[in-house]
C-alpha cells in the first residue's frame, strides 16, 4: 500500500527541548490550519566548487556544505495563538474563563530582546505513513515572520513562518539533544521503525 | 472510480444518514416507479488533471454533490452536514473496495479533499424539487491491481 506519499505532508510539529533532548514541548500545525497549496518549503543546496579548464568550466558540490541553507513553512493561523506558540512568544491569558484562544504575542518588548535562545527542531509528517518514511525534518531552527501579515476581509490570513535552520556543527550542537545533523528526508532510524508521538515530541517504536 | 470509492466510503460512514441506493446515488437520479426523479443526493463526476508524466499519481476530480429533497430547508441541512463531514474527514490513506464481488476493483491512495463551492441552486426536477450543487477536489493516487 502506497501510504508513504511526500505530498501529503499534512502535521507539522515544532518540538523543544531545554534538558538536552530527555523532555520535549511540541506545537502541532495541524490539518485545520494548513492551507491547500505549498506547506513547506526546504532549500539544501550545497556550495559549487568552480574547476576551469581549458576545455569546460564545470561546479561540482561541496559535500557537507550548504549555500544557501533555508526552509519556511505555510499555515493558516486562524487565531494568533497558533501563530504565538509557532514562534514560541505566546503569552496565555490566566483570567477565570480564558479560553485556550485567549492570550496574546508581544513585539518589541525591550525586556526580551534576546530571547531564550532554543531552537526548534520541525518535522513534517505525513498523516498516511505509519511510520516516518515521509518525514521532513530540520533539526536547529529559529523561526520567525519576516513577511507581511495580511489581514483582510476575504481570504483566510495565511502566513509564511520563515524557519532559520542552522547547519549541524559537532563542536556546538554535539550535546544539544537534537539529532546530529542538519536536515532530514525520510526515516528517523534505519535499523527499526518509528514515527513521532506529536504530543510528546519523542519517535517512538513502531512494532509491525 | 473514485467518485464510486467516495461514494461507498461516505455510505459506510453514515454521511448525513443517507442510504445508498435510497436516498443516495452515484453518477444518477434514478426514476421511482411513477416515472418521477427520486429525491436524495447523487454525486456526479467531473474529470480534472492528471499527472504530465501519466503517472497515476496526484490525480485530480471534482466530485459535484447534488442535493434535492422536497423539504427546501433538509437540502441546505444535507449539503451542511457533507461539507462538515469534509472538514472533519480532510482525506484517506487508501479507498478501496469492489462492485459485484471481485469483477471491478478499485485502489485509491493519499486521497485529498478539497470542498470548492458552496451550494448553488441549479434549477428544479421534474417533480418540483429545488436541486442544489456543490462541489469537492479529490487529489488522489490511482494504484494499479
Amino acid at each position: 500500500m502506497a501510504t508513504k506519499n511526500i505530498t501529503q505532508l499534512r502535521r507539522l510539529v515544532l518540538r523543544k527541548t531545554t534538558d538536552a533532548g530527555t523532555t520535549w514541548s511540541t506545537v502541532t500545525i495541524d490539518q485545520d490550519n494548513l492551507g491547500q497549496d505549498t506547506v513547506m518549503t526546504v532549500n539544501v543546496a550545497p556550495r559549487l566548487m568552480s574547476r576551469s579548464s581549458s576545455v569546460a568550466t564545470t561546479e561540482t558540490p561541496i559535500e557537507g556544505t550548504f549555500d544557501s541553507l533555508s526552509g519556511s513553512i505555510t499555515f493558516i493561523p486562524d487565531v494568533w495563538r497558533v501563530l504565538g506558540q509557532a514562534l514560541d512568544r505566546w503569552n496565555a491569558a490566566t483570567w477565570a474563563g480564558a479560553d485556550t484562544n485567549d492570550g496574546n504575542i508581544i513585539y518589541g518588548d525591550p525586556t526580551n530582546l534576546c530571547g531564550d535562545g532554543a531552537y526548534y527542531s520541525v518535522i513534517a509528517q505525513g498523516v498516511c505513513d505509519d511510520g516516518s518514511a515521509a518525514d521532513v525534518e530540520l533539526t536547529r531552527c529559529f523561526p520567525s515572520i519576516d513577511d507581511d501579515i495580511e489581514i483582510g476581509t476575504t481570504d483566510a490570513v495565511e502566513v509564511t513562518l520563515n524557519l532559520h535552520p542552522i547547519a549541524y556543527n559537532a563542536t556546538l550542537h554535539a550535546s544539544d539533544g537534537y539529532p546530529a545533523y542538519t536536515a532530514r528526508f525520510g526515516v528517523e532510524s534505519t535499523t527499526k521503525k518509528t514515527r513521532l508521538n506529536a504530543a510528546t515530541g519523542v519517535y517512538d517504536d513502531v512494532s509491525e | 472510480m473514485i467518485t464510486l470509492a467516495l461514494f461507498n466510503q461516505m455510505a459506510a460512514d453514515g454521511v448525513a444518514n443517507l442510504t445508498k441506493n435510497k436516498d443516495f446515488f452515484w453518477e444518477e437520479l434514478p426514476l421511482q416507479a411513477n416515472g418521477k426523479p427520486a429525491t436524495g443526493v447523487w454525486l456526479v463526476t467531473r474529470g480534472g488533471t492528471t499527472s504530465p508524466t501519466a503517472r497515476p499519481l496526484n490525480m485530480h476530480t471534482t466530485v459535484d454533490f447534488y442535493v434535492a429533497f422536497p423539504n427546501k430547508a433538509q437540502t441546505e441541512v444535507v449539503h451542511g452536514q457533507i461539507l462538515d463531514y469534509f472538514n472533519t474527514t480532510k482525506g484517506y490513506c487508501e479507498l478501496s473496495g469492489s462492485v459485484s464481488g471481485t469483477d471491478y476493483e478499485y485502489d485509491f491512495t493519499n486521497v485529498r479533499i478539497h470542498p470548492t463551492t458552496t451550494p448553488q441552486n441549479d434549477g428544479v426536477t421534474e417533480n418540483g424539487v429545488i436541486v442544489k450543487v456543490a462541489s469537492v477536489e479529490l487529489v488522489y493516487d490511482k494504484q494499479q491491481l
